[in-house]
């Protein structure tokens, strides 16, 4: 019954979007497999507003704000900690991608190893670039010479991982440098993370999930101040991308990092208990039974070639369109 | 009211003898005139429906031959696409028949001899091509499910 009504909904906005029936049918398909920002119409006027291009390139100082005020922003949320930061040296990057990118440069000759479930990017990258990666579903499998990624709330769920601080501690106890990936941590709640653990070799976070604006790649990364790449390089000489320096501050200097969870949570949770789906920490994420299979990641799955994995995999389902349609949303809950 | 275009292609005169059509639908006549590259007019329809487009001016004088009877020249055209409520039938418009004095040629888009193009189909036109291709190609077992689903929004919408 619920899925009926997810279907039902979805042929709405969609076709409330001016598609046709054949886009429309594609369209479901895909509709509810998503990860992206929601649409937020106070946002996407201000971002209207954005700084103009050749003032953004001009201004010398504007990376060296945006990083000192993404700091103390992501400080201030008041549903979520991380307590520790100031013990790493942020630089901007190209969305958290650039600081994957940087993660595996800078470890070339660890066996990369992922959760199950983790962000597929990682696993497209190793296996076509022929490196050393597994999938692990316990910490106990990570050994000296191995590196890993970890998402916090964790990718295949928007949940917390369960075991942070051991898995933690067992990173520092046999030396593996772990990437914390955050880019959900603006759009959750409930997610208390503790730096504190010398296997923190990088923290990275993104706008893309939370305002909309994925493409101008806007990311921040945290390192060890005695770490260098060339990344860090290009921060340290001033040389870093300053148009998503620009939008990012000025999307930020209006919307505090909570802002997301603040507006739509109430919502959130109307829509997951009426689609009887669990609710998670992310707001935009929630786990839908069996039922759901065709509208998880698998088809994303299959487009990567790893068709062989989605079993494995939750049926993550993405309320992001839900949650931009609040009015029409709203009929649909009291129907 | 169904919204309906024809489109032709390869309109060949002779002289100044244009070719000229009768399209009816369900044995009313919707149009009268001369064949254009598009012709656009509305009917009511049916569940069921049968359209024809009557090759109505040609006579024998207008195909002429050389010595060796080879066709030199000719009044004739062809059906390009139908499009019936700004849905295009695509490869469904060869579900058709042509009838004319000597017989009936099935699939038969080319208006030579004077005849009738028929073609039968259904309204709501998009369910109609939603199953048949269904029943042609056993592919699509969620068509109607699918269709229901965008029916129902289609009229939630428009009833706002």
């Amino acid at each position: 019954m619920s899925l009926i009504l997810a279907k039902k909904i979805a042929w709405h906005i969609l076709l409330s979007q001016g598609l046709g029936f054949e886009e429309c049918r594609q369209a479901v398909k895909s509709f509810y497999s998503k990860s992206r920002a929601i649409n937020d119409g106070p946002v996407v006027d201000h971002l209207k507003k954005s700084p103009s291009v050749y003032n953004m390139m001009m201004d010398n100082s504007l990376i060296s704000k945006f990083q000192n005020s993404f700091t103390s922003w992501i400080q201030k949320n008041k549903f979520n900690t991380c307590s520790g930061l100031e013990l790493f040296e942020p630089d901007i990057s190209q969305g958290s991608t650039q600081s994957f990118d940087s993660f595996f440069l800078r470890h070339p000759d660890k066996k990369h190893k992922f959760f199950l479930g983790e962000y597929l990017y990682h696993i497209v990258v190793k296996k076509n670039l022929g490196q050393k990666w597994s999938f692990i579903l316990d910490h106990t499998e990570l050994s000296k010479g191995d590196a890993l990624i970890l998402s916090v709330p964790f990718c295949d769920t928007g949940n917390a991982p369960k075991q942070l601080d051991q898995i933690l501690t067992h990173c520092t106890e046999q030396k593996i440098p772990v990437l914390l990936d955050l880019s959900y941590y603006t759009i959750s709640h409930g997610i208390n993370i503790d730096l504190n653990f010398d296997c923190i070799d990088t923290v990275s976070f993104s706008l893309s999930k939370t305002f909309p604006v994925a493409y101008a790649r806007i990311g921040m990364r945290y390192t060890r101040k005695e770490s260098m790449d060339g990344q860090k390089l290009h921060s340290n000489i001033n040389y870093d991308n300053r148009i998503s320096a620009g939008i990012g501050l000025h999307v930020i200097e209006k919307f505090p990092s909570d802002y997301v969870v603040n507006k739509y949570l109430d919502l959130y949770h109307k829509v997951a208990a009426k689609l009887d789906l669990d609710a998670s920490q992310t707001m935009i994420f929630a786990d839908g039974t069996n039922d759901w299979s065709s509208y998880g990641r698998k088809e994303l799955l299959t487009a990567y070639g790893l068709e062989d994995d989605s079993k494995f995999y939750k049926n993550r389902i993405c309320l992001t369109e839900l949650l931009e349609n609040k009015q029409l949303i709203e009929e649909f809950l009291h129907d | 009211m169904t919204r309906f275009e024809f489109y032709f292609k390869n309109i060949n005169n002779i002289g100044a003898k244009i070719p000229q059509i009768e399209i009816r639908l369900n044995d009313s006549t919707i149009y009268t005139g001369q064949v254009k590259n598009q012709i656009v007019t509305e009917a009511m329809t049916m569940g069921q429906n049968k359209l024809e487009i009557a090759f109505v001016n040609k006579v024998n004088r207008d195909t002429i031959v050389n010595a060796h009877g080879d066709i030199v020249k000719d009044l004739n055209f062809e059906l390009d696409r139908v499009v019936i409520d700004h849905r295009d039938i695509e490869h469904l418009i060869w579900d058709s028949h042509y009838r004319h004095a000597g017989g009936k040629i099935d699939g038969c888009l080319f208006f030579g001899p004077l005849g009738s193009f028929i073609l039968e189909f259904e309204t709501p036109v998009l369910k109609w091509m939603l199953k048949t291709n269904h029943e042609k190609n056993n592919n699509d077992p969620e068509w109607e499910e699918d269709y229901n689903y965008y029916t129902e929004a289609w009229n939630k919408i428009h009833k706002k």
